[in-house]
């Protein structure tokens, strides 16, 4: 750590719109002695020819960076984020959050941060590390380890469920607890724990929350409202 | 403080792990038994935890097998690993087997409790300077997942038909039987497979789909309607 601070200044590009933002992130910067802005682009056409310009230590880059000459801040984030480690700035979709760190993001900041976060991101991703905010980090790690099923895995699962633990897990999603299912369907919470656990066992998740986002992500809730399907 | 007081305590199982115990605030937490590996899978039917926290022995295959296994018993309890080695791939293969991560080595009965709350709401647990290595490690992994199904969509409905039966442990003649075909045809069938998949002997070919995961899609590949 001691080391860094006789590196030489680190380059930094910037890829925003908002000429308000990339204005509070020179002044903010200027006060760091080891950080200095060497470029900024308003769109990712101009962006690219930035980043061929000057091969710079770290890139801060909008998501929603516009369009510049037909080349969309995505096809940048494909073609460029391997090779030069970035902080992107953007809202806490997830979706975002995943395409930028499978191209090669190594810290997000929101939209509704502040300098301070953005500041501590830039230094935190300078320094190896990855940065996402807590909030976001909870989920990243599930949704790469449990890749979702493509609908066609998923219907085949749902296809194994007898009659009765289509019920049961219709009424999961709509999102009734192990009490009212019971007496919906007049078995004791016992038995509604039993199908319950057969359900997640053949859908082959680990909760009811991805059994429910399983039915509703691959738009499943038809099959189960058809018990007689069922062998 | 200030918060509301917890609706009730998080009913923790010990297997072959540790909580030290001035860590834990009874309130917070309750140890409803401590127990062996060999006992883990029935105290969870008869005394219900939240969560079981086991310990790390050995090379951790034993543990992963473990693992699975209580996942597969009962999903409803959270399994968490506690005095592992703190790298990115253990952590990883813990996850994979089913668990929610490690707890810290360390910590205040508050941090100890906090982390436990989270991981009853299904949320993963780990150092937090781990974070990096093991998103790197499943972008990896992912991408060389959708490179195995690159190869696993070229196969034929039939040849997706022959590696399934293949990776349940069926030879040729078992093949041949279960298929229809005659030993010959399946011999041609799974020198087409072990060409799209890139490998040399049935054996790797078996290893390719559980390496990557995509048995599901070969099974998926086997029964879909489409070409042949």
């Amino acid at each position: 750590v001691r080391a860094q601070k006789l590196q030489p200044t680190k380059k930094i590009v910037v890829g925003h719109s908002q000429l308000l933002v990339r204005d509070a992130l020179r002044r903010t910067l200027a006060a760091e002695p080891t950080l200095s802005i060497v470029a900024e682009a308003g769109d990712s056409g101009r962006l690219l020819d930035a980043l061929n310009r000057v091969r710079p230590d770290l890139l801060v880059l909008e998501s929603t960076l516009p369009v510049g000459r037909g080349l969309s801040v995505r096809e940048v984030m494909v073609a460029r984020l391997r090779s030069v480690d970035t902080v992107v700035i953007g809202d806490g979709d997830l979706e975002g959050v995943l395409f930028a760190l499978r191209a090669g993001a190594r810290g997000w900041v929101t939209s509704a941060g502040s300098l301070a976060d953005l500041l501590t991101c830039i230094t935190a991703v300078l320094d190896g590390q990855l940065c996402l905010p807590a909030e976001l980090s909870r989920q990243v790690v599930p949704r790469l380890l449990h890749p979702s099923p493509s609908e066609e895995q998923a219907r085949a699962c749902v296809r194994r469920l007898t009659p009765q633990e289509r019920r049961v897990l219709q009424l999961l999603v709509a999102c009734h607890g192990s009490k009212t299912i019971a007496d919906e369907l007049d078995i004791s919470p016992q038995t509604v724990r039993t199908h319950i656990n057969r359900i997640l066992r053949k859908l082959k998740v680990h909760s009811r929350t991805a059994a429910v986002a399983l039915v509703l992500n691959a738009g499943l809730e038809e099959l189960l409202h058809d018990h007689a399907l069922a062998e | 403080m200030g918060r509301s007081p917890p609706a009730r305590p998080i009913r923790v199982l010990l297997v072959d792990g540790e909580i030290s115990p001035p860590a834990v605030d009874p309130k917070e937490i309750r140890l409803v038994g401590h127990t062996s590996a060999a006992g883990a899978v029935q105290m969870v039917d008869s005394r219900r935890p939240d969560i079981v926290v086991l310990g790390w022995w050995g090379d951790g295959d034993e543990v992963l097998r473990l693992i699975r296994r209580l996942r597969a018993a009962a999903p409803e309890p959270e399994v968490v690993v506690t005095g592992a080695e703190s790298d990115a791939q253990t952590l990883l293969r813990a996850l994979e087997s089913g668990a929610r991560g490690y707890l810290p080595r360390s910590g205040t009965s508050r941090q100890l409790t906090r982390v436990l709350r989270a991981v009853t709401q299904g949320e993963p647990a780990f150092p937090r300077s781990l974070l990096g290595p093991l998103v790197d490690s499943l972008v990896a992994r992912e991408e060389k997942r959708q490179g195995a199904l690159q190869r696993v969509r070229r196969l034929t409905r039939r040849e997706a038909s022959v590696l399934a039966l293949l990776a349940e442990g069926a030879g040729s003649q078992a093949i041949a039987g279960r298929l229809e075909v005659s030993p010959l045809t399946v011999r041609k069938h799974v020198q087409h497979v072990m060409r799209k998949l890139g490998v040399h002997s049935r054996l790797e070919a078996v290893a390719f789909i559980h390496r990557h995961g995509v048995l599901d899609d070969v099974r998926a590949a086997a029964k879909s309607p489409q070409t042949t």
